[in-house]
């Protein structure tokens, strides 16, 4: 069985929003819903300065504390990784909005259900990548299986020494490269 | 009893919502619909191709249907400029088939300013009218259309116009890189492309991939950068590719031609120029080497700000990397259009090139043969008749390439009673142009103005008619190329708004009212097959079906070492008299700027702007998907240099005001370390003043506000970047 994850390289990322939009429209979200949130970071002094751009989704931990703490099992996780919510399971109390630690997840906008990433599981089912990875326009995102040792993914987290945005918080399997 | 499931009741009531709705559903009422029916069985996903609109690059696109409405699209594999990616304004353009905002009828404007709803009928009619009384009174050359170059439109609008004896075409490059194309004609005729794959080191002066896009171009930027590719990021704004290069110039803006003419001294002083080259492909070296003697460093360093011996290395590293080097040729950036020495700072550009030897080589800059199409002839495709006239403008821009010309100057010719009748498709000229109230009062003294676009833009409300187009993706175009790939743009979804007319039914119709008919008896069909008939079987084939394909070319040049310049004489002039006509030195020189602020007035700086990747000049504020990405991440507010602000007592989230010559508006504060002290800068979207685009309303400036209505002498660019403006804090 894989276990699916995604890594970042935010050297490579400029921020351009194309990955929240192909998400949205994948995922049919209205303009104000997205499972993708963007953080800025700028350093130094004039003209001394750096940048850069961190794009924020669900993280698919393994610890994952919006599981634990769903009162009616709707968040769950599949056994290739991929975290999930159940909407017929989901009663809309928000606990594991207020868990999880990368703010990742969102209110939807018909049902008042939760809903978030979910690496375009319907995609990854028929070997397609996720929409965001499929439409960035800087190759800043790669997916893939972790338990193979030979994937991409692997070798591009070994080569560029990728880490969890949180260390080993919930451990994640979702990587960057910064 | 039926078992009432979430799923149900959301079918249950979207259906009552269906019921509810009159007329068209906007994107997201749709979208609700959509949502309801995900998952189903019975949604039917249909997968067709066509080419993106949201800018001039033409990715290629998968469109996805649910139900015969749009879902999504994905970037084509095969299109050079999409390798399977799209950017968010791809995607977000796209949905504006559904936007709440579309022109859904002929309008007429009324004597009080407001529009009425009229038929296709009396609207051709009317402009017929207008068109033959002026053509009478004054002439074909009175007549005038802008267009932004996209297929169908750049086709018809030309074809339309010189029906008449016009050769008044023009482009929007006047706002966009008119400068460039004007020094490339008289250097090397055209833009080679580069060799990023190869190169060690690249300047960048002014243009970033990833806010002004091409995603094939940034992909590929970014794999070459973890390759070790050195890049040199010359920009006031430490923009958003700015964290991939080695070294940031944060230059004076206005000052780039001053950087250029010092590396230029720095490789001629030390001997560091390409002897080979020079000697074979170029002509007027030595005096070239005479007039950049005094441009040293230390000199450069006073006008630029930049460290003197940070120019000197720079230059040094371009040549010792070279010819595995170039300077970028950019788009509209730096010398686009911006400031009165962009034609001469793209010149220099070109020359500085010419020293480093990169033309022609690896990792340099080459050129190679693009697809070429076949001729429109036999009955269909009637002769057009001579020109009566050369393109207005010419006379005072003789150097401008007339396939583009100045925009800008037409506006100036109704003022003088010279252009009477004006059409402009898919260009927004009151607002992206130039100084928006100037050209809209110029607009206002014509005869005839006549607007094709799909929704009320802030031209359009200058117009006597507004004729409503249907979105790219609703149609079939004329072919159109990039490189070695032939594309096609295929109808994506079907028309969404009965009345709205695709762009070549409205051209071939207003032709026929305007008396000019007989020049177009074929329809966009009849286009693509005489223009593809040149092409194999096999390639026009999957281009019909597909919308993209690779086609046999001739010569498909690769870097081996001749640059071929496309010129006669395959060589580079560094000095020549041609410039002489257009204003310029037979030499190249140092230009100052129009304006420059007084470092010693605390609340003066000069206003630039720049693209922002999540829209296209000013048409995709309204699309709900992008704007939305402005109003979460505040991409509206105006930057100023962190010492800068302090002084004026600014902080981030301040509202503040702007004022210039020319106007005063207000802005929000985005106080950054990322910016010259001496300039802010806005991104070139915002400040809609359309009362019919409520997206976007109220948020940022249009940069085009504080810019007088002026025009380059030497290409009839609109100075984009020449002004002046005084910033002070406003009371909460």
């Amino acid at each position: 069985m894989a276990r699916y994850g995604m890594l970042l390289d935010t050297g490579k990322c400029v921020g351009c929003y194309a990955c929240r939009v192909a998400c949205q429209m994948q995922n049919e979200l209205p303009p104000g819903e997205s499972y993708i949130k963007f953080y800025e970071n700028e350093t130094g002094v004039f003209p001394n300065v750096n940048h850069e751009i961190v794009p924020v989704q669900c993280q698919h931990c393994e610890d994952a504390p919006c599981v634990s703490v769903c009162p009616t099992t709707a968040s769950y996780i599949r056994e290739d990784g991929i975290v999930m919510v159940d909407h017929f399971k989901c009663i809309g109390c928000k606990y594991c909005m207020e868990a999880c630690p990368y703010d990742a997840r969102e209110i939807h906008h018909a049902t008042g259900t939760i809903d978030k990433c979910v690496f375009c599981q319907s995609l990854v089912e028929q070997g397609e990548d996720p929409a965001c990875v499929t439409t960035c326009i800087a190759d800043a995102r790669v997916f893939g299986d972790l338990d193979d040792p030979n994937s991409h993914i692997n070798q591009v987290i070994a080569e560029q020494n990728a880490q969890h945005i949180a260390g080993d918080l919930t451990k994640s399997n979702f990587y960057y490269v910064r | 009893m039926t078992k009432l499931t979430r799923r149900g009741f959301l079918k249950a009531s979207t259906a009552t919502a269906a019921v509810a709705t009159l007329g068209t559903l906007s994107y997201q009422d749709w979208q609700k619909q959509a949502y309801a029916s995900e998952g189903e069985a019975d949604a039917e996903v249909q997968i067709s191709s066509s080419t993106c609109n949201a800018c001039s690059n033409k990715c290629g696109l998968e469109v996805f249907t649910k139900n015969g409405k749009l879902w999504k699209i994905k970037g084509s594999n095969i299109h050079p400029n999409s390798l399977g990616t799209l950017c968010a304004r791809g995607h977000g353009f796209a949905t504006n088939a559904y936007n709440d905002a579309r022109l859904t009828s002929p309008l007429k404007k009324n004597e009080d300013g407001t529009f009425s709803e009229i038929s296709w009928e009396q609207a051709y009619q009317e402009i017929g009218e207008k068109v033959k009384k002026i053509i009478a009174e004054d002439g074909p050359q009175a007549l005038a259309i802008t267009q932004d170059p996209r297929p169908s439109g750049k086709f018809y609008s030309k074809r339309f116009m010189n029906a008449f004896g016009s050769q008044n075409v023009y482009t929007h490059h006047a706002a966009c890189n008119l400068s460039k194309l004007t020094a490339y004609a008289h250097t090397i005729k055209k833009e080679p492309k580069c060799d990023f794959n190869n190169a060690d080191a690249v300047m960048f002066i002014g243009r970033s991939f990833g806010d002004g896009i091409k995603p094939s171009a940034m992909k590929n930027l970014a794999n070459n950068v973890k390759r070790g590719l050195h890049i040199i990021m010359v920009d006031p704004r430490f923009n958003a590719t700015a964290h991939m290069a080695k070294d940031w110039l944060a230059i004076r803006p206005g000052t780039d031609l001053a950087l250029i003419l010092a590396m230029s001294n720095v490789l001629v002083t030390e001997e560091l120029y390409d002897k080979d080259f020079i000697e074979n492909y170029t002509t007027g070296f030595d005096e070239f080497a005479e007039a950049v003697k005094d441009y040293t460093p230390e000199w450069a360093a006073e006008i630029t700000t930049l460290p003197a011996s940070k120019i000197k290395e720079v230059a040094e590293f371009m040549a010792e990397k070279a010819p595995k080097a170039f300077i970028e040729p950019s788009w509209r950036a730096a010398f686009g259009c911006s400031y009165y020495n962009s034609t001469e700072t793209a010149r220099a550009t070109i020359l500085f090139n010419a020293l480093l030897g990169c033309y022609g080589k690896k990792g340099g800059m080459y050129y190679g043969d693009g697809v070429k199409f076949g001729k429109l002839e036999g009955p269909k495709f009637k002769k057009l008749p001579e020109p009566v006239a050369p393109q207005y403008g010419s006379d005072r821009f003789p150097l401008t390439p007339t396939g583009s010309g100045s925009s800008v100057v037409v506006a100036e010719g109704i003022e003088k009673g010279d252009i009477k009748g004006l059409f402009y498709y898919q260009s927004n000229p009151v607002i992206g142009y130039t100084n928006a109230e100037d050209f809209g009062k110029r607009l206002d003294m014509a005869d005839l103005v006549v607007v094709i676009d799909v929704q009320m833009s802030e031209t359009a409300m200058h117009a006597h008619y507004v004729l409503p187009d249907t979105t790219y993706i609703e149609r079939m175009e004329v072919p159109s190329s990039t490189g070695t790939v032939a594309d096609v743009r295929l109808q994506g979804i079907p028309k969404v708004h009965e009345n709205t007319r695709p762009v070549d039914q409205i051209f071939t119709e207003l032709a026929e009212a305007c008396g000019i008919g007989e020049y177009f008896t074929f329809t966009v069909q009849d286009v693509i097959d005489a223009q593809i008939a040149p092409f194999p079987d096999e390639v026009k084939e999957k281009l019909l079906k597909e919308g993209i394909a690779k086609v046999p070319v001739e010569n498909p040049k690769k870097p081996d070492g001749d640059p071929h310049f496309p010129n006669d004489d395959n060589k580079i002039h560094f000095a020549d008299d041609v410039w002489l006509e257009g204003g310029l030195g037979r030499n190249i020189q140092w230009i100052e700027p129009k304006y420059m602020p007084n470092p010693d007035n605390i609340d003066e700086f000069r206003l630039i702007a720049g693209k922002q990747s999540i829209h296209s000049h000013t048409m995709t504020t309204n699309i709900p998907h992008l704007i939305q990405i402005t109003k979460d991440y505040d991409l509206d507010r105006v930057w100023i240099n962190t010492k800068r602000a302090e002084a004026l007592g600014i902080k981030e989230g301040d509202k503040i005001e702007i004022s210039s010559e020319v106007s005063t508006t207000p802005a929000i504060a985005h106080v950054t370390e990322r910016l010259h002290p001496d300039c802010i800068w806005t991104a070139s979207h915002y400040g809609t003043k359309s009362p019919y685009l409520t997206e976007g309303a109220g948020l940022g400036i249009s940069s085009m506000d504080h810019t007088p209505f002026h025009m380059e002498p030497f290409s009839g660019s609109n100075m984009s970047q020449e002004n002046l403006v005084h910033v002070k804090k406003m009371e909460a």
